[in-house]
C-alpha cells in the first residue's frame, strides 16, 4: 500500500511537471492606442471557426485604457499549436467595434501577424505557432 | 588559380555595373520600382513628352503668371481647379501606376490680371506621413509598395487625385474609393477629410458626382459588393444615403443619370488574384458580363439590374429616358484592353515606343422598359475620351477628345457632336501636344471649351479657349507657362 501510494504521488508530480512543460505564457504587446480611453479586448483563437466568432475563442483578456501607452497581455496555460489573436478597442464602450456604413472599422483594431489586408483577416492570415516556449508577439492597432 | 580568375571575373563585373549607374551589390535583389525610376529618369533626358508624368516637389508649385495670347472674353473670369496625380518618387523608388501619385491640385486664375497658375499638393494622412519619413510608407493603388505597413482602411492610402467639386462654397479634392478632402480654393491648403454623416466617415465618394437642375448632387461609391449612394443638397447638407448589395463586385469610376433614374455599370473587372494593389488584384471576367444597375431617384432602394455586353467605360455621358420607357445611355467603351487597368503604363516607365493598347468607341446603350438585357451598338466615333455633356440628364450635344492614332495612343484633338451624335466640327493640335479634359463653359451668350493643353515637345503647358462656334478655327486665347506641369485627370470651372 505504501508503495502504490508512493508510486500515485510519483506519478502525480511527474504529471505535474509534464503539464507545466506543455503550455507556455504567450504575452501579447498591443501599441498603436489612439485614443486614451475605453476598453480593450482580445481573443485568442485556435481556429478559424473561434477566429470567426462562430465558437468560443481559448482565453481572452480585457482591459480598461486610460493612456496612449503601449500595453501588455498576458495568457497563462496555453498548449503548444497554432493561434491567432484579436484585438479590438472599444472607445465609447458600446460593447462593439463601430464601423461606417460599408464595414470599415471606426475603432482601433488588430490581428497577429498585423496582416496586410483591408479587411479582416482569416485565421491562416492571422495564424502563429506557439511551441513550448513562453511567447511575446506584437500587434500595432489600426 | 580557377579561384583567382573567378574572383577577376566577379570584380569586372562589379566595375562594369559601376560604370553602368548606380554600383549593384552582387546578389542583392534589383528593387523594380528603382529600376523603374532609374529607367524614367534616363529617358526623360532624351524625351520632353515625359515631362507629363515627372511630377513636381512638395508642397506644390508658386503663383506664376502665364503669358496670354488670343483674345480672352471680357468678363470671362474664374478659377479653373484640375487634379491629378502629381509625385511619383520617393526614396529613389517610382510608382508604375499613373493613377498611384499624390493628388496635385492646380488652380488657372483668369482675372483683370491676366492668368496665373499655382499649385499645391493634398496634404492627407498619406502625403503628410511620407513626406515625413521621405519614403513610400503605405499600399498604392497599381504598384507593389514593397514593406507597406498595415492600414485600417482605404483614407489610410487615400491620394485625392482625381477630381475637384464645388459645392455650397466649399472646394473639395475627390477620390474614389475614400472620402473627399475640403481645400481652401484661395490658399488650395487642404481643411480635412470630408464627412457627410457619422456613419459615411471614410466611405468611398466618387470623383463623379451628377449634378441635378436644382443644383443638388448625386454621388456614389463602391466597395466590394455594396453600392453607396449619396444625394448632397445645393446647400452641401447631405440629404440621404442609401447602401445597395449588388449581385457580384466590379470596377466602376464614373456613373449617369437620366432625369429619372440614376444608371450604375459595373465592369467585369474583379479581383481574380491576391496582389499588394488594388489594379494588380484585378482582372476581365468576360463571362460575367457587365452589370447595369438602373436606380429610381424616386425609390432609391429599388434597383433593377440588367445584363449586356462585357467592356467597361471610365467615363458615362449622358443618360436619358424615353417616351416609352426606354433608358438610353452613352459612354466612351473599352473592349478587354490591358491598357484600361493601367494607362499609360510604358510611360510610366519611360518606355515611349510602345503604344498603350488603350482605345475607346463612342457607344450608345439602350435598355427598354421590361427588358432583362441591354443592347450596345457602336457608333462610328473611335479613339475618343474625357465626354462632356452640355445639357443635364437629356440625351445632349458633347464635346469630346479625340486622338488620331497619337504615338503613345495620347489624345489631342477636341471634337464636337450634336445631340444625335453626329459631329459637328473638330481641331486637332497635332501629335506634338496632349490635351486635357475641356469644360463646357457659357459666357455672353456664347459657348466654350475652357481646358489645359500639354506641348510635349516644349515640355510646356498652358490654358486654352475654343469658340464652340468656330471650332475649325483652334483656340481663340491661349496662356502659356514657361514650364510642364504633371498630366492631371479632371476639374471644375469657378467663374466669379
Amino acid at each position: 500500500m505504501r508503495f502504490s501510494r508512493l508510486f500515485a504521488a510519483t506519478l502525480a508530480v511527474s504529471l505535474l511537471f509534464a503539464a507545466q512543460a506543455n503550455s507556455a505564457t504567450l504575452s501579447v504587446e498591443i501599441s498603436g492606442v489612439s485614443e486614451a480611453k475605453g476598453i480593450l479586448s482580445a481573443k485568442v483563437s485556435a481556429s478559424a471557426d473561434a477566429h470567426d466568432g462562430k465558437s468560443k475563442p481559448t482565453a481572452a483578456e480585457r482591459l480598461t485604457i486610460t493612456s496612449k501607452d503601449t500595453v501588455t497581455l498576458r495568457f497563462t496555460d496555453l498548449k503548444p499549436g497554432q493561434y491567432a489573436v484579436s484585438v479590438m478597442h472599444d472607445e465609447n464602450e458600446n460593447g462593439q467595434l463601430d464601423s461606417n456604413i460599408v464595414g470599415i472599422p471606426k475603432e482601433g483594431y488588430g490581428f497577429s501577424n498585423n496582416p496586410r489586408v483591408m479587411r479582416k483577416p482569416t485565421f491562416d492570415e492571422a495564424k502563429f505557432e506557439l511551441g513550448a516556449s513562453d511567447l511575446t508577439i506584437k500587434i500595432d492597432l489600426l | 588559380m580557377l579561384r583567382r580568375d573567378v574572383l577577376r571575373l566577379l570584380g569586372a563585373t562589379v566595375t562594369i555595373a559601376s560604370v553602368a549607374g548606380a554600383p549593384v551589390a552582387l546578389g542583392a535583389p534589383l528593387d523594380p520600382l528603382k529600376e523603374t525610376a532609374r529607367a524614367f529618369s534616363s529617358a526623360r533626358k532624351k524625351h520632353a513628352l515625359l515631362a507629363g508624368w515627372e511630377g513636381v516637389a512638395a508642397p506644390g508649385t508658386a503663383a506664376m503668371a502665364a503669358n496670354v495670347s488670343g483674345r480672352w472674353p471680357k468678363g470671362l473670369h474664374g478659377t479653373l481647379f484640375r487634379n491629378g496625380p502629381g509625385l511619383f518618387e520617393r526614396a529613389g523608388q517610382r510608382y508604375q501606376h499613373w493613377f498611384d501619385g499624390d493628388g496635385l491640385i492646380q488652380a488657372w486664375r483668369i482675372g483683370e490680371h491676366g492668368v496665373s497658375h499655382q499649385s499645391r499638393f493634398v496634404t492627407t494622412p498619406k502625403f503628410i506621413a511620407e513626406s515625413a519619413s521621405g519614403r513610400f510608407e503605405v499600399m498604392a493603388a497599381g504598384t507593389t509598395i514593397p514593406n507597406a505597413r498595415a492600414v485600417s482602411g482605404p483614407d489610410d492610402v487615400n491620394t485625392a487625385n482625381i477630381s475637384v467639386l464645388q459645392l455650397a462654397g466649399k472646394t473639395y479634392a475627390l477620390w474614389e474609393a475614400g472620402s473627399a478632402f475640403e481645400i481652401d480654393p484661395e490658399t488650395l491648403e487642404t481643411i480635412g477629410a470630408k464627412t457627410w454623416r457619422a456613419d459615411l466617415e471614410g466611405a468611398p465618394f466618387s470623383a463623379h458626382p451628377v449634378y441635378e437642375p436644382d443644383g443638388s448632387i448625386w454621388n456614389a461609391g463602391v466597395f466590394g459588393d455594396k453600392l453607396l449612394i449619396y444625394h448632397v443638397g445645393a446647400d452641401g447638407a447631405l440629404k440621404t444615403a442609401q447602401l445597395l448589395s449588388m449581385p457580384r463586385e466590379g470596377y466602376m469610376h464614373s456613373f449617369t443619370a437620366s432625369a429619372s433614374r440614376l444608371v450604375f455599370v459595373l465592369a467585369p473587372l474583379v479581383r481574380v488574384r491576391d496582389a499588394a494593389s488594388y489594379f494588380e488584384s484585378l482582372g476581365w471576367r468576360e463571362e460575367l458580363g457587365s452589370l447595369m444597375v438602373v436606380v429610381p431617384k424616386a425609390d432609391l432602394a429599388a434597383p433593377r439590374f440588367a445584363e449586356f455586353e462585357s467592356g467597361a467605360a471610365y467615363h458615362y455621358a449622358d443618360a436619358w429616358d424615353e417616351a416609352d420607357g426606354t433608358l438610353g445611355v452613352r459612354a466612351c467603351w473599352y473592349g478587354n484592353q490591358t491598357g484600361f487597368v493601367s494607362p499609360f503604363a510604358n510611360l510610366m516607365r519611360g518606355d515611349v515606343a510602345s503604344t498603350a493598347d488603350i482605345s475607346a468607341d463612342w457607344v450608345e446603350v439602350r435598355l427598354n422598359r421590361n427588358a432583362q438585357r441591354a443592347e450596345l451598338t457602336r457608333s462610328a466615333i473611335s479613339q475618343i475620351e474625357f465626354p462632356i455633356a452640355t445639357r443635364l440628364m437629356r440625351k445632349s450635344p458633347h464635346i469630346l477628345l479625340k486622338s488620331h492614332n497619337h504615338p503613345v495612343g495620347a489624345l489631342s484633338g477636341v471634337l464636337s457632336l450634336d445631340a444625335a451624335g453626329n459631329p459637328l466640327g473638330e481641331f486637332d493640335f497635332g501629335h506634338d501636344f496632349i490635351i486635357e479634359e475641356q469644360l463646357y463653359v457659357r459666357h455672353d451668350g456664347k459657348r466654350y471649351t475652357l481646358g489645359t493643353l500639354f506641348n510635349a515637345k516644349k515640355a510646356r503647358t498652358g490654358l486654352v479657349l475654343i469658340d464652340l462656334d468656330r471650332l475649325s478655327a483652334g483656340p481663340v486665347a491661349q496662356a502659356w507657362l514657361e514650364r510642364a506641369m504633371p498630366l492631371g485627370f479632371h476639374g471644375t470651372f469657378v467663374g466669379t
